[in-house]
C-alpha cells in the first residue's frame, strides 16, 4: 500500500472551509532539518524510552535470560513479546500524549521541533497522534530504515507522518528545504539496495534452514538435543555381545571405539560424566577412561590410573591401567606379559588396545591372535578391517592382506582410508617397486591427486616420496615433487633424493645427517633418515664414519634408534665384528627391537662368541618384535636364527 | 549521552575533602594494584582451567540437589540439568560455585558421590584458590561473607576492581563532591559520603545476603552525593555534557537539565538493572547503589527540614542555582 503525500499534489489547502478558530495555514512549511529529527529521537532514546523501557521490561529481562539459560524456548519467546510489547506500549503512550498536549516529545522540544497537522498550525488530534506512534514504532522496527523518507519525501514526510496526516516543523531558524533531486534518488537506492538485500538474505536463508531440516536424521536430531552422548555409541551398543546373558555397559563399548580410534575423546567423556556425574557411581572402567580423557595431563591421568587399582586390585581394568602407565615408560615386555595375563578377559576394549599395542610393535601373529577373539560389531568394521590388512601383511600372507585392505578401503572413512592406504602402499613399495601398481598406492595416488593436504601428513608424504622413488623416469621429478608437499623435513629428504640423483652422495648423505639430529623434526622423516643414511652407506668406510659421528652424540633416544640402524648395516654387509661391537656399546638397548636382537645374537654367533649369543638369546624375550614397526617392513625370514637359537638352548640350557 | 557537569573539577582549595577522598581512593588503587594483579591472574587461571570448573559444576549441581530449599527454582533447575548431563550447565554452575558461601565452606567435608579423583583434585585447587583469594585486595578489604564487620564497611568504599571502576567512581565523586562541598561542608560531605557508602554495603547484604564473591567500589557512596545534591536542587537547572553520536557542529555541548532528570535516569537505572538480573550471577552491586541513594535521600530529607524549622525557608531557594 502507497500512502500518497497529499500536499505534494495540491500544494496549499488553506482554503479550505474550516470553523473561524481554526489557524489556516496561510505560510510556507518550515520544514525540521533531517539531522535535528535525529538527534530528537537520540535524546528521548536516552532521557526516555530507554530507561522508563528498563524499569517497565525489567522482570522480563530477568526471565528471558533464565529461558535463554535453561534453553526453554517457549518461555523465551512469550518474555520476548513480553518485553517487545512492554517497550513498544512505553514508546506509543509517550509520544502520543507528549505529541498530542505539547505537539512534540521532550527531544523534539529541544531541538525546537513541533509536530503539527499538514493543513493547520495546530497539534494533532489524539487519534492522529496515537496513529504516527504507532506508525513511527513500526517504521523503527523495520530497522528504522522507513525514517529514511525524511531525506527523500518532498516535505521530509516519513510513512508515519503521511498516515497521521503531520508534519514536523522547527520553530528556530534551522529550516530544511524539500530534499533535492539526487538527495532523493540516493535515499531511493539506500532504501531500494535494503529491500533487495533483505530479500536475497530471506530467500537464502530458508532454502538453507529446508536444507538442513531435511538433511538430518531425527533420531539423531534427538540425540544432539537431548545432550552430549554420541550416537555412535548407542548403535554401536544395541549391537554388542551380551556378557553372561547382560547387555554391554555404554562405557565398555564407548572405551573399544575409543581405542579402535572410532569415537572421539569427547565421546568418552561423556560417557564418562553418565556414569560418574549422573549415576554418581564410582567404578574402575570409568577411572580408566578417564586416564584416557586427560591424557594430555600427565599428572591428572596418573592419578586416575592409580585409583582404578585403589578400587579395584584385582580387575582387568587395574592390569590394562598398568599397561597404560608402562606403555609411557616403554616397558614393553612388561606390557606384553600383562596382556598374557589378560588372555581370558571378556573386555573388547582390551583386545583392540592389544591389536594396538601388537601391530604397532611389529608381532603380528599376536596381533592376529586377538584380531580373532574380537567378534565383528558394529562400529569396529573399520578398526578389524584396517588391522587385519596390517597383520596379514606382517604374516606374510600378503594377497590375504591386500584382500583385507581391499574390503576395508570400501568401508573406512577418507581420513582412514589414506591411512591404511599410505601404509600399505609403503610396505608395498619397501617390499618391491612393482607394489606402485597395488590398489593402495594407486588410491594414494589419486586421494593426492583429489587433495593435496594429506600431504600434510607425515606418514602420508613419506608413502608419497617413497612410491614416486620406485617410478624411477616415469614419476615426478623431485622439485616438482617438492613443491607439491608443503612439509619442510619432507622437502629436506627430497632435496638429500636429488643430491643423490646427481652422484653427491656425500652431500646427500650430510642432509639426512641434519635431519636425523633436528629434534624440531617429526619421527617419521627422522627414522626415514636415519634408514636411508645407513642404506646410503653401501662401502664400509662410509659406515665407518657414521659409526664415528655416531659414538660422539648424546645418548638419547635418537642415539639408540641410529645404533639400532647401525647394526642392521653392519649385519646386512656382513661386518660381524662391527656390527657387535655397536651391540656391546648399545648394551640391554637392542631388546627394544626383536630383529636386531636377533641379529647381534647371530652377530655374536658367526664371530664364534656362542657363551655371548648365549646370553643374548637370554635376556631376547622371543615377543619382543622389531621397533616402529609400523614404518618398517614386515620381518625377514628368522629360519636361521631359530635354527642357531636351538643349537644354543641344546649346549647351554641346564647348565 | 549526557552527563552531569556542574562545575566540574574544582580547585584543591575549594573542595579539599573531594580531593582528599580522591587521594586516598587512588592510593589505595596504586597501593593494592600489583596484589590484584597477581592474585586476579591467579583466579583468573584457576577458572580457565575446564577440568577444575566442569569438576566444581558437577560437584555444586549435587550439592543444590541436596540442599533443595535452599536455593531458587532456577539454580535447582540448572542443577537438574547439569547432573541430566548438560555440559553447558555444569560448566554454568562451575563459574558461579564460588559466590555460594554455603557450598564452598562444606565443600571439603562433604561427601560428594561419582568421581573421587576429580573430587581430590578439585579440593587441592580450590585451595590453591582459597589462598590467592586471601591475597586479593577485594576479598581482604571487602564486604564479603568473611569480612562483614564494619570495618569493612568502611574499607570496602576505597577498593575498586580495575582502572575502568576507579576511573567512573572517582569522575562522579568529582562532579558532584566538589559541588556539594561548597554546598554544605567539608564535613558534612565526609559524613555523607562514609555514611552512604555504609549504608550501601548494609543494603547490599540486607538485600542480597551475604556473599562470597565481595563487594568493593565507591559507587555506593557517590550515589549517595548524587541522591543528596539532586534532591537539594530538585528543579534548579544543572548543567551537563550531551553528545548524541553526530559528528556534527551544534549536536554536542552543554545543557541545562533539572536535577529531577538525572536521579531518575540514576535511579531507573539502578532499580532497572537490579530488577532484570539474575541475583545469582553477581555483576554490578545495584541493591547497594539503591542503597547509597536512599542515604542521600534521607540526608536531604534531614536538611531540607531542619533548614526550614531553622529559617522556616526553602533550602532550595536559599541556594544558588548550579552553573
Amino acid at each position: 500500500m502507497v500512502i500518497e503525500d497529499q500536499y505534494a499534489q495540491k500544494t496549499t489547502k488553506e482554503d479550505q472551509s474550516e470553523t473561524g478558530e481554526v489557524r489556516h495555514r496561510s505560510s510556507r512549511l518550515r520544514l525540521a532539518s533531517p539531522l535535528d529529527r535525529l538527534a530528537a529521537v537520540i535524546v528521548d532514546l536516552f532521557l526516555v524510552i530507554f530507561p522508563v523501557s528498563a524499569l517497565v521490561g525489567a522482570p522480563f529481562k530477568r526471565e528471558i535470560m533464565k529461558a535463554l539459560i535453561l534453553q526453554d524456548e517457549t518461555e523465551f519467546a512469550f518474555y520476548l513479546v513480553m518485553i517487545t510489547l512492554s517497550s513498544g506500549l512505553v514508546v506509543i503512550v509517550y509520544q502520543t500524549l507528549m505529541v498530542w498536549l505539547f505537539g512534540g516529545t521532550l527531544g523534539k522540544m529541544f531541538w525546537g521541533l513541533r509536530v503539527e497537522r499538514l493543513w493547520k498550525h495546530r497539534r494533532p488530534t489524539f487519534t492522529a497522534a496515537l496513529l504516527r506512534s504507532v506508525f513511527w514504532l513500526f517504521d523503527s522496527l523495520l530497522a528504522m530504515v522507513p525514517h529514511l523518507a525524511v531525506f527523500s519525501n518532498e516535505k521530509r514526510r516519513p510513512f508515519h507522518d503521511r498516515v497521521s496526516d503531520t508534519v514536523v516543523v522547527t520553530i528556530k531558524n534551522r529550516e530544511a528545504r524539500s530534499p533535492g533531486i539526487i538527495e532523493a534518488s540516493f535515499v531511493h537506492g539506500v532504501v531500494a539496495a535494503f529491500a533487495v538485500f533483505m530479500v536475497i538474505f530471506l530467500t537464502f536463508s530458508s532454502f538453507d534452514y529446508y536444507l538442513d531440516a531435511k538433511s538430518k536424521d531425527p533420531l539423531v536430531s534427538s540425540l544432539e538435543e537431548d545432550g552430549s552422548l554420541c550416537s555412535s555409541v548407542g548403535e554401536a551398543a544395541e549391537d554388542w555381545p551380551t556378557v553372561d546373558g547382560e547387555t554391554p555397559d555404554r562405557l565398555q563399548v564407548a572405551m573399544a571405539l575409543f581405542a579402535a580410534g572410532e569415537v572421539a575423546k569427547s565421546c568418552l567423556s561423556a560417557e564418562v560424566d553418565l556414569k560418574l556425574v549422573r549415576e554418581g557411581e564410582e567404578s574402575p572402567l570409568a577411572y580408566l577412561a578417564q586416564s584416557f580423557v586427560h591424557a594430555d595431563n600427565a599428572e591428572l591421568s596418573d592419578r586416575y590410573l592409580a585409583r582404578v587399582c585403589e578400587l579395584a586390585p584385582d580387575s582387568d581394568s587395574c592390569k590394562m591401567s598398568e599397561v597404560v602407565s608402562l606403555w609411557t615408560e616403554e616397558k614393553w615386555n612388561e606390557v606384553e606379559s600383562i596382556f598374557g595375563a589378560l588372555d581370558k578377559t571378556q573386555e573388547h576394549y582390551i583386545f583392540v588396545w592389544a591389536v594396538r599395542h601388537y601391530v604397532r610393535r611389529g608381532d603380528f601373529h599376536l596381533a592376529s591372535k586377538y584380531l580373532e577373539k574380537i567378534e565383528p560389531r558394529r562400529g569396529l568394521g573399520s578398526f578389524l578391517g584396517m588391522q587385519r590388512a596390517k597383520a596379514y601383511w606382517g604374516l606374510r600372507r600378503l594377497e590375504e592382506s591386500r584382500a583385507a585392505a581391499a574390503v576395508a578401503f570400501e568401508t573406512l572413512g577418507p581420513a582412514e582410508r589414506i591411512d591404511l592406504a599410505s601404509w600399505m602402499c609403503y610396505e608395498e613399495v619397501e617390499a618391491s617397486c612393482q607394489g606402485v601398481l597395488q590398489k593402495s598406492c594407486q588410491l594414494l595416488e589419486k586421494a593426492v591427486a583429489d587433495s593435496g593436504e594429506f600431504l600434510l601428513d607425515a606418514k602420508v608424504a613419506l608413502s608419497y616420496i617413497k612410491q614416486n622413488e620406485c617410478r624411477k623416469g616415469y614419476g615426478k621429478s623431485y622439485d616438482e615433487l617438492a613443491r607439491n608437499i608443503p612439509l619442510v623435513p619432507a622437502r629436506r629428504l627430497l632435496f638429500a633424493y636429488n643430491l643423490r640423483s646427481k652422484d653427491q652422495v656425500a652431500e646427500g648423505r650430510q642432509v639426512l645427517w641434519e635431519l636425523v639430529n633436528d629434534s624440531a623434526t617429526e619421527e617419521e622423516f627422522r627414522e626415514e633418515a636415519r634408514h636411508l643414511l645407513v642404506q646410503w652407506s653401501t662401502r664400509a668406510e662410509d659406515l665407518e664414519a657414521l659409526r664415528n659421528d655416531w659414538a660422539k652424540e648424546k645418548q638419547n633416544q635418537n642415539w639408540r634408534k641410529f645404533g639400532l640402524h647401525l647394526v642392521r648395516g653392519y649385519f646386512e654387509l656382513g661386518d660381524y665384528q662391527r656390527a657387535f661391537s655397536v651391540v656391546e656399546i648399545l648394551g640391554d638397548r637392542i631388546y627394544t627391537d626383536q630383529k636386531v636382537g636377533q641379529q647381534a645374537i647371530l652377530a655374536a654367533y658367526h664371530l664364534g662368541k656362542r657363551q655371548e649369543a648365549w646370553g643374548l638369546l637370554q635376556k631376547l624375550n622371543p615377543a619382543a618384535p622389531a621397533e616402529d614397526q609400523s614404518r618398517r617392513p614386515a620381518s625377514a625370514d628368522s629360519g636361521e636364527f631359530e635354527m642357531i637359537a636351538q643349537g644354543l638352548k641344546k649346549e647351554f640350557a641346564g647348565k | 549521552m549526557i552527563l552531569p557537569y556542574l562545575n566540574g573539577i574544582l580547585r584543591f582549595k575549594d573542595c579539599p575533602i573531594t580531593w582528599l577522598l580522591f587521594i586516598v581512593n587512588a592510593f589505595m588503587m596504586i597501593a593494592t594494584y600489583g596484589e590484584l594483579m597477581v592474585a586476579q591472574d591467579s583466579i583468573d587461571k584457576a577458572m580457565r582451567d575446564d577440568y577444575f570448573v566442569e569438576s566444581q559444576g558437577s560437584f555444586y549441581a549435587q550439592f543444590i540437589s541436596d540442599h533443595k530449599n535452599q536455593y531458587t527454582p532456577f539454580m535447582n533447575e540448572l542443577s537438574l540439568r547439569a547432573l541430566s548431563g548438560d555440559a553447558d550447565k555444569v560448566k554454568l554452575l562451575g563459574n558461579l560455585a564460588l559466590r555460594n558461601d554455603l557450598f564452598i565452606k562444606e565443600a571439603p567435608a562433604y561427601p560428594f558421590k561419582g568421581d573421587q579423583v576429580a573430587k581430590g583434585w578439585w579440593l587441592e585447587k580450590l585451595d590453591e584458590l582459597g589462598q590467592a583469594q586471601q591475597r586479593h585486595p577485594s576479598f581482604l578489604l571487602g564486604v564479603s561473607v568473611d569480612h562483614m564487620g564494619l570495618r569493612h564497611w568502611l574499607s570496602y568504599q576505597f577498593v575498586h576492581s580495575g582502572w575502568l571502576h576507579f576511573a567512573f567512581n572517582m569522575i562522579f565523586l568529582f562532579v558532584f563532591g566538589c559541588y556539594l562541598e561548597s554546598l554544605i561542608g567539608g564535613l558534612a560531605l565526609l559524613v555523607v559520603y562514609l555514611g552512604s557508602g555504609m549504608i550501601a554495603a548494609g543494603t547490599f547484604l540486607l538485600v542480597n545476603g551475604p556473599t562470597s564473591a565481595p563487594l568493593v567500589g565507591a559507587s555506593g557512596a557517590v550515589s549517595g552525593l548524587m541522591a543528596l545534591f539532586c534532591f537539594l536542587h530538585w528543579r534548579v537547572p544543572v548543567r551537563c555534557f550531551y553528545w548524541l553520536f553526530i559528528p556534527v557542529k551544534g549536536y554536542s555541548g552543554f545543557v541545562y537539565v533539572p536535577a529531577w532528570i538525572i536521579f531518575f535516569l540514576w535511579v531507573a537505572s539502578d532499580l532497572g538493572g537490579h530488577l532484570g538480573s539474575l541475583p545469582e550471577f553477581g555483576g554490578i552491586a545495584y541493591t547497594a547503589h539503591l542503597g547509597g541513594e536512599a542515604t542521600g535521600i534521607i540526608v536531604g530529607s534531614l536538611m531540607f527540614l531542619l533548614t526550614r524549622m531553622r529559617r522556616g525557608k526553602s533550602l532550595d531557594k536559599d541556594l544558588p542555582a548550579a552553573s
